[in-house]
């Protein structure tokens, strides 16, 4: 185990927009960020990268008001600045994209990206009239550079699509003239396309002279984007390496004080493992599943022992295929059979009963549930198995959760902690706790690894395939094209509601083929020319 | 096949709208009515219907309000008594011209909503309890204050045609043009102020009206200063059109107006709300009322009859509520 040295952080240059210093900010147990120091320039893109729990969104939400730090000081173009509040931060020139959904449902998407900040009408603007109109042509430029109808700025955001909010999100950040736009993991949820219009954002940003901070888990992004990286580890600063030095091997090794496997070895290493595997008898059988939208007549089995892909572009219907099954979505016509049972099931409730547990994809929204504690949030989908006279036994929730922190390298100071207080990675496996606690025949994950860090990734890869080896049988959904190959033993392509073609997984390949070679013809399949 | 969907997607988008449920109902009691009774489409009887509304129609508007921002008033019934109790004891016992006193009756219950919404901000203590003590508060100090003797010997000609007890040309009454303007001006507000969607963002998640920079404390105050404020307005009319300030006068008045702020569309859980709505809700209680009056039905069924009927709106709604919800998914 080698130590990288702590590299030196980046003197006051005197184009340094933004200045930290000694950022202290503890919180009950943990010391989330100790003592850190670096400095932002001006048209540049920074990086700030870190496992899950390094500290990175508590440094981002003292920049932008949200917390107070307990110790050192923030700069801004020399100046000490006490950022006291979000508004303050705004005024500072800051502005967020968090990591956390931050629109209000029942307001317009138009209405969402100026909260707290309208236009206001020059007539009776001290009312608070707003200028609607100059708000609107404000922002249909970014609008069409994402691919986002106008015509959906006046909807409430509640009837947009996961992907069209976050784009929300992001607008909402840009449509502002910043000195600095931070960035806590924008691309979730976002496809290949959508990822390429933020980058493109980004890059225009930092051609006009703005600051970039831009919190990622994909490492692999860095070095084509990023003039400089922090790394974080435990709340440490590590150091700020210069982006073009940034490759993503030297990066894990700073993030994590050691070397990691990465996803591809980890991918690669069990090819052929699995080649031979014998599968066992059906569990869960899908035919002729249609629903309202342009899902039609989807069939496919799942058999025990075996990890079914699913994936397409953005739109093509494959979260709405795991919704469908598992009862959030309704279905117009199909059926779906467990153990060849027909079993109808409305609700992720029901699913659970009939032995199908769901991971589902935006945990922030739709996974946890944040006044509850983690323990609490492991057991709720299989109560049953605790309770006792009626009561839920908590000595044995809690011991439960434990095992599974052990098994499952869930770090947080004790199953009694709300789970909100835990970094995004450890609040995933809390989650796929929850689902393996109800002992199902079949897990269902909706993007298993979103806002993941990599260590983790592996540590959930690991999760899955042992459950499998158990006698599970998996179902992954996913927009990683590494992660969806390399999991599944077969992957079923989807295009604009129908499955067009089934690709082997990168371990069960009979004929080896190379992973780009496969990923070329996932692509291939999924982006076929056609109506669309 | 395009515009059909386009067409049934506007159809749910309507019928999903706050307050849009409960207008089909009151539309459909009126022509059912027409036929039980001849006197119900008639414009006396309705002029009626509309002098007795204007009261519950600004209460309900004012509830919506501090519905929308995650809150709730139940003391604006006790606000109004004591508005009207400071008016009435203004002029009979201190001799304060008419206008200046109603200027202090509105002043007081503007304060006292202020009053609720410091409380609330600044102590930190929940909406409901703060305005369920402050209820019982207000409603004692006017009990003690008169003793329980009805205040009397302000009446004058001029505040009973404030209060709308004296009629205008065609029946019609001040508080009816009171009520239209300021329901007219706070919808105008709703639709093009910033107000509007600080409102809801507070009521719905206050987090994250936080992180928007919204000014949370602000908004809470505001929304109940103007609570307060609609509450004095209202007492103040009504010492008017009564001629004495009984200590109970109002009561039980802020349930009606959080009946029909529901039944417009508000959420009791905030960020939701429609002051059309509220509009539309309370003249449909008031309807009610006209409805049992006219069948001759006992008048000991009205409580029964308007608790179905919050039932019927909100079932209403939320089945609208479920199959537009999941229709919301296909879009964007
Ligand atoms: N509100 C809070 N109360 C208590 N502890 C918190 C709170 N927020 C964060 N923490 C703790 O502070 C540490 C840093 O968390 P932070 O959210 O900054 O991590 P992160 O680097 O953004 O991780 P991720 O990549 O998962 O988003 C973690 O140990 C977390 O458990
Ligand atoms: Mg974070």
């Amino acid at each position: 185990m080698k130590i990288e040295p702590v590299e030196a952080t980046h003197t006051a240059l005197p184009e340094s927009l933004l200045q930290i210093g000694g950022l202290l900010k503890r919180f009950p147990g943990t010391i989330a960020v100790n003592n850190v120091s670096f400095a932002i320039r001006s048209g540049t893109i920074h990086a700030l990268v870190g496992e899950n729990g390094a500290g990175k969104s508590t440094i981002i939400k003292m920049l932008s008001g949200v917390y107070r730090p307990d110790g050192g000081e923030i700069r801004i173009k020399g100046q000490p600045v006490d950022i006291t509040s979000p508004h303050v931060a705004q005024e500072c020139g800051i502005s967020t994209v968090y990591q956390e959904r931050t629109l209000i449902a029942n307001l317009s998407a138009l209405d969402n990206i100026f909260l707290g900040r309208e236009i206001l009408a020059r007539i009776g603007g001290t009312l608070g009239l707003t200028d609607r109109q100059a708000m609107r042509s404000a922002v249909v430029e970014l609008c069409r550079d994402f691919e986002f109808d106008p015509k959906l700025l006046s909807r409430p955001v509640e009837e947009l699509s996961a992907l069209s909010r976050q784009i929300v999100e992001i607008i909402k950040a840009l449509a502002f003239r910043s000195e600095l736009i931070i960035l806590d993991e924008p691309n979730g949820g976002l496809s290949i396309h959508e990822r390429q219009v933020l980058f493109a954002q980004m890059r225009r940003l930092r051609g006009r002279g703005t600051a970039v901070l831009w919190v990622t888990h994909q490492l692999e992004e860095l070095a084509g984007m990023a003039d400089e990286v922090t790394v974080l580890r435990d709340g440490k600063l590590v150091g700020t390496i210069d982006g073009a030095e940034a490759r993503t091997d030297r990066v894990v090794r700073m993030m994590v004080g050691r070397d990691v496997e990465t996803i591809e070895s980890f991918v690669t290493g069990a090819k052929g493992s699995a080649a031979i595997k014998e599968h066992g008898k059906v569990v869960l059988r899908v035919e002729g599943l249609s629903d309202d939208t342009d899902l039609r007549d989807l069939a496919f089995t799942l058999r025990r022992g075996e990890v079914l892909g699913i994936g397409g572009l953005q739109g093509a219907g494959c979260s709405r295929i795991v919704e469908t099954i598992i009862g959030a979505r309704r279905m117009t016509s199909g059926r779906v059979l467990l153990d060849e049972k027909p079993r109808r099931i409305r609700s992720t409730r029901h699913a659970f009963a009939a032995g199908i547990a769901y991971v589902p994809n935006e945990r922030k929204s739709r996974g946890i549930l944040p006044t509850f504690s983690i323990a609490q949030n492991i057991s709720v989908s299989s109560l049953p198995a605790f309770a006792r006279m009626g009561f839920i036994d908590r000595k044995k929730e809690a011991s439960t959760a434990r095992g599974f922190f052990d098994a499952l390298g869930i770090r947080a100071r004790s199953v009694g902690d709300q789970i909100v207080r835990l970094s995004g990675g450890n609040q995933q496996k809390a989650i796929i706790a929850r689902a393996l606690a109800a002992k199902p025949k079949v897990i269902i994950f909706n993007e298993p690894t979103e806002g993941v860090d990599v260590g983790a990734k592996i540590e959930i890869y690991r999760l899955i395939r042992d459950y499998i080896a158990s006698g599970g049988a998996a179902i992954v959904k996913s927009s990683e094209l590494v992660e969806l190959l390399g999991l599944s033993d077969r992957v079923l392509v989807m295009k604009t509601g129908r499955i067009v073609g089934e690709l082997p997984g990168l371990g069960a390949d009979q004929d080896h083929e190379s992973a780009t070679r496969l990923e070329e013809k996932f692509m291939s399949l999924a982006a076929a020319s056609g109506v669309n | 096949m395009e515009t059909s969907t386009a067409f049934t997607d506007r159809l749910g988008a309507v019928l999903n709208r706050p307050g849009v449920g409960i207008a089909v109902f009151l539309v459909l009691v009126s022509i059912a009515m027409s036929f039980v009774s001849p006197f119900f489409l008639t414009w006396l009887n309705w002029a009626n219907i509309l002098n007795q509304s204007a009261f519950l129609i600004l209460l309900a508007v004012g509830m919506t309000v501090v519905l929308i921002g995650g809150g709730i008033d139940l003391s604006v019934g006790a606000i109004a008594a004591l508005s009207g109790g400071v008016v009435a004891w203004l002029v009979s016992a201190i001799g304060f011209p008419l206008p200046l006193a109603l200027l202090c009756g509105i002043l007081a219950g503007t304060l006292l909503g202020l009053l609720n919404g410091l409380i609330i901000t600044r102590l930190g203590i929940p909406d409901f309890v703060t305005t369920l003590a402050t209820l019982a508060l207000i409603r004692g100090i006017l009990l003690v204050w008169t003793q329980g003797v009805p205040i009397i010997g302000y009446s004058s000609n001029g505040y009973m045609m404030l209060g709308g007890l004296r009629r205008l040309p065609y029946g019609l009454t001040v508080p009816e043009f009171i009520t239209a303007f300021l329901v007219i001006a706070g919808i105008l507000i709703m639709r093009f102020s910033r107000v509007s969607s600080h409102l809801r963002a507070v009521g719905e998640n206050p987090e994250i009206a936080r992180l928007s920079g919204v000014n949370i404390t602000r908004i809470k105050l505001a929304s109940y200063a103007l609570s307060g404020f609609l509450a004095g307005v209202v007492g103040v009319l009504l010492a008017g059109r009564l001629g004495t300030v009984q200590p109970n006068m109002a009561a039980g008045m802020e349930i009606q107006a959080l009946a029909a702020a529901i039944i417009g569309g508000a959420a009791l859980s905030g960020g939701r709300g429609s002051l059309v709505g509220a509009a539309i809700g309370a003249l449909t209680l008031v309807v009610i009322q006209n409805v049992i009056n006219l069948t001759g039905i006992p008048p000991v069924f009205e409580t029964f009859v308007i608790g179905s009927v919050i039932l019927v709106v909100i079932t209403f709604d939320r089945v609208s509520g479920i199959v537009s919800g999941r229709r919301a998914q296909v879009a964007g």
